[in-house]
């Protein structure tokens, strides 16, 4: 009997060997390549049927690209949405994202790296890093291209990883985190706050992203006290909800403070609408968050005077890794690596400032109207359908998301 | 007049862990000018994470005493919330029947644990460890990973105010003290405590008294969780085991519990446990600590006071030790005098 099951479970493993090694690596190349289309399949009408052989379904390119995705929690609300904008892009783009479960360790990063050579993954987008730019290697080592970290220094800071033939570059905000700080102060200041409380979430802990929110929030606050405006830093509540009630204690503390009247968090802020209620002052306090995700309870809490501002991050910019690949994989890497290097993809944001914002941006986000970067819109960025495309007319379309700019392209 | 005396040293030596870290730490804050401790909203702050952390210690005392460490409880938090919440939107309940859904869900979940430990005979380290990424997985795909949110709902979440939240601890701990004071079951989870095989032995049946822990374990990680979700409002799913982290401050109140149970109950312990926890974690805030100090001091703290009970037998030997030297030092001088 245990004979039998060894043999199956070998039997199983090799058929499960010959499945993976289907995909084939590609070779970096800087001069555009003719895309392949699977033998007996008709270009479908879906995108067009003047461009490229297209999969049987009709989807571009002919055959399925893997991306291989380094998560580091998949209950975050903003991968949850990015999964939506990735589902919506699979619709037309023949894409595969094959998504890790939480990483926090290089060595548990370097391992999916694996996994995903062995699943034949064409690129790896490092939507979250641990090992720097010992994950950018793995990926040249097993022949696959990486893209993301365009504000990590080991690896857009580093002119070796740049030069890299399998570096995509990344998407870029500027100094992001520091902005979304800087312009919730902003925000908190045109709604006539003077006494801030600062939610600082992982600064403490030593997180990038929370010391850069800060930073930027405490600059604001001195740039305006140096015009004569008077504002302060009262109090500040590090963590987050958890499980031992300090972070509780802290909104307690805060909420019982003289003359607050105004809330910077360096995270999403809806956890201090119960506090707020029960200590009788919800729409009292004003509330400005960076990074706020657009969702109903976000477009209700501007509504209910509760938020005065967020900073929000645009999903279709993490997106950006769509075409990038896309380009690269179909032998187009030059358009993406303009001169043999790695470029940026200049993205905007969105400083949301009353409710009527909220609704609309919130409905680009996969609501009523669908997505600020759609799929059309995609379109003209790969070299197998717009052969002039260039890197700048990335830069040019992701950093055109304001309200205008989208309505503008929409219609 | 003894078995007052006995009532009353038993419920000033009960009480006197509270009163002394309350007392301790409003000292501490007024002497270095920080006011508001232990008084107005700190002390509702005070009271929510005594109940919430309370109901964890609680969930967790029920098996860990006998030996159980079951990893599966922060899972059971999440899913009867989500699962419990996301019925209770479905069908508009108001806030006692959300209270019932999360109840059912959690006690399911306890029901489950306890039998796949008893099925699987597997070490319940091992078992609780499986059952959590299955309750892990299951909340991630109810509500497409989202959770449950019910931001702004002031009429449902009244379940963390002071009078609804000391309304459902206040129940609870009737209901327990008596289960585990004048059942059967009581009766045998002592028994099995101070020595599974010679209970066993004896007719008590181990499997049965264990499904109810986990089913009692389940009740209370869902009040918990009603709690956290009237608390903030939304609970979101989590993954990769992060949900065992909301049993670490469950070890505290557990051992204070322990330590407490000979003069009163353990259930009561427990509780004066958590109170004390939450005044050290107010107390810790209002002195300014940051959120890596007040990990390494509760650290320390449990430290200490497991150090403490697994020693202090030593002061009760050491001081009839000197009874008894004092006895025999009289005896001899008495037989020298003579």
């Amino acid at each position: 009997m245990k004979k039998f099951i060894a043999l199956l479970l070998a039997l199983v493993m090799a058929f499960g060997l010959v499945a993976c090694g289907g995909g084939s690596t590609p070779a970096p190349s800087n001069s555009p390549a003719p895309s392949s289309s699977q033998p007996g399949t008709e270009p479908s009408t879906q995108l067009g049927t003047d461009g490229p052989a297209l999969s049987a379904d009709g989807r571009y390119p002919a055959e399925t690209v893997k991306i291989g995705f380094v998560n580091y929690d998949p209950t975050a609300e903003q991968w949850l949405k990015l999964e939506e904008y990735f589902d919506y892009l699979s619709k037309y783009y023949n894409i595969e994202i094959m998504a890790s479960e939480a990483l926090n360790t290089a060595e548990g990063e370097l391992d999916f790296i694996d996994a995903c050579a062995a699943a034949g993954c064409d690129a790896v987008y490092g939507y979250y890093n641990v090992s720097n730019e010992q994950a950018l290697l793995k990926c040249a080592e097993k022949g696959m291209y990486y893209f993301g970290q365009g504000a990590n220094p080991a690896i857009s800071g580093n002119d070796e990883m740049m030069s890299n033939p399998y570096y995509l570059g990344s998407f870029y905000v500027g100094n992001a985190d520091y902005q979304y700080g800087y312009g919730c102060i902003e925000m908190l200041v045109e709604a006539g706050c003077h006494k801030i409380v600062g939610v600082s979430g992982g600064k403490n802990f030593g997180v990038q992203l929370f010391i850069d929110r800060w930073e930027g929030a405490m600059k604001a606050i001195d740039d305006y006290k140096a015009k004569g405006y008077d504002i302060e830093l009262v109090y500040e509540v590090p963590g987050f909800p958890g499980t031992d009630g300090s972070f509780e204690s802290g909104q307690t503390t805060a909420l019982s403070m003289e003359g607050v009247d105004g809330i910077f968090s360096t995270l999403t802020a809806l956890m201090w609408i119960q506090p707020m209620q029960e200590a009788g002052k919800f729409g009292q306090i004003k509330v400005a968050a960076a990074g706020e995700t657009m969702s109903d309870a976000a477009i209700g809490m501007f509504g209910a005077g509760f938020y005065v501002g967020t900073a929000t991050e645009i999903i279709d910019c993490f997106g950006s890794a769509i075409p990038v690949i896309l380009n690269a994989v179909t032998g187009h890497a030059d358009v993406v690596r303009p001169n043999g290097k790695a470029a940026m993809v200049n993205c905007g944001w969105w400083k949301v400032t009353n409710v009527e914002q909220a609704g609309f941006y919130s409905s680009i986000q996969g609501g009523d109207n669908g997505w600020a970067i759609t799929a059309e819109d995609i379109r003209s960025l790969l070299a197998d359908f717009n052969p002039d495309v260039t890197q700048e007319d990335f830069s040019a379309l992701y950093s055109a998301t304001t309200m205008d700019e989208i309505l503008a392209r929409h219609h | 007049m003894n078995k007052l005396k006995h009532v009353v040293k038993n419920t000033l030596i009960t009480i006197a862990p509270a009163v002394i870290v309350y007392l301790l730490f409003f000292a501490a804050t007024n002497l270095f000018g920080e006011k508001g401790f232990g008084v107005g909203g700190d002390l509702k702050t005070i009271l929510w994470t005594t109940i919430y952390s309370g109901f964890i210690a609680l969930a967790m005392s029920y098996n860990l005493t006998s030996g159980r460490f079951d990893f599966s409880v922060g899972s059971v938090l999440l899913l009867s919330v989500i699962a419990g919440g996301n019925v209770a939107a479905h069908f508009k309940f108001g806030p006692v029947m959300l209270l019932v859904c999360v109840l059912v869900v959690g006690m399911l979940c306890g029901l489950v644990s306890g039998i796949v430990y008893i099925t699987l005979k597997l070490p319940p380290m091992v078992s609780s460890l499986g059952v959590a990424m299955v309750f892990e997985a299951i909340g991630f795909t109810i509500n497409k990973g989202k959770g449950i949110r019910f931001l702004g709902r002031f009429d449902l979440l009244i379940w963390s105010q002071p009078k609804y939240s000391l309304l459902l601890v206040g129940v609870v701990l009737i209901i327990l003290i008596y289960l585990l004071n004048f059942t059967k079951f009581g009766y045998n989870c002592h028994s099995l405590k101070t020595g599974q095989k010679n209970a066993v032995e004896v007719g008590v049946n181990e499997n049965i008294n264990s499904v109810i822990c986990y089913v009692i374990a389940g009740a209370m990680m869902a009040c918990a969780g009603l709690l956290y979700l009237c608390r903030n409002g939304m609970v979101a799913p989590e993954a990769g085991l992060a949900s065992s982290s909301y049993m670490m401050s469950a070890f505290l109140p557990m051992f204070i519990g322990q330590a407490l149970a000979p003069y009163s109950d353990r259930n009561i312990g427990t509780m004066v446990g958590a109170f004390c926890q939450a005044c050290l974690t107010s107390g810790l805030v209002k002195l300014g600590c940051g959120s890596s100090m007040k990990t390494v001091l509760d650290g320390a703290v449990v430290l200490l006071f497991l150090v403490y009970t697994s020693n202090s037998y030593k002061f009760s030997l050491h001081l009839a030790c000197k009874a008894k030297m004092a006895q025999a030092l009289q005896a001899v001088s008495a037989a020298i005098n003579k």
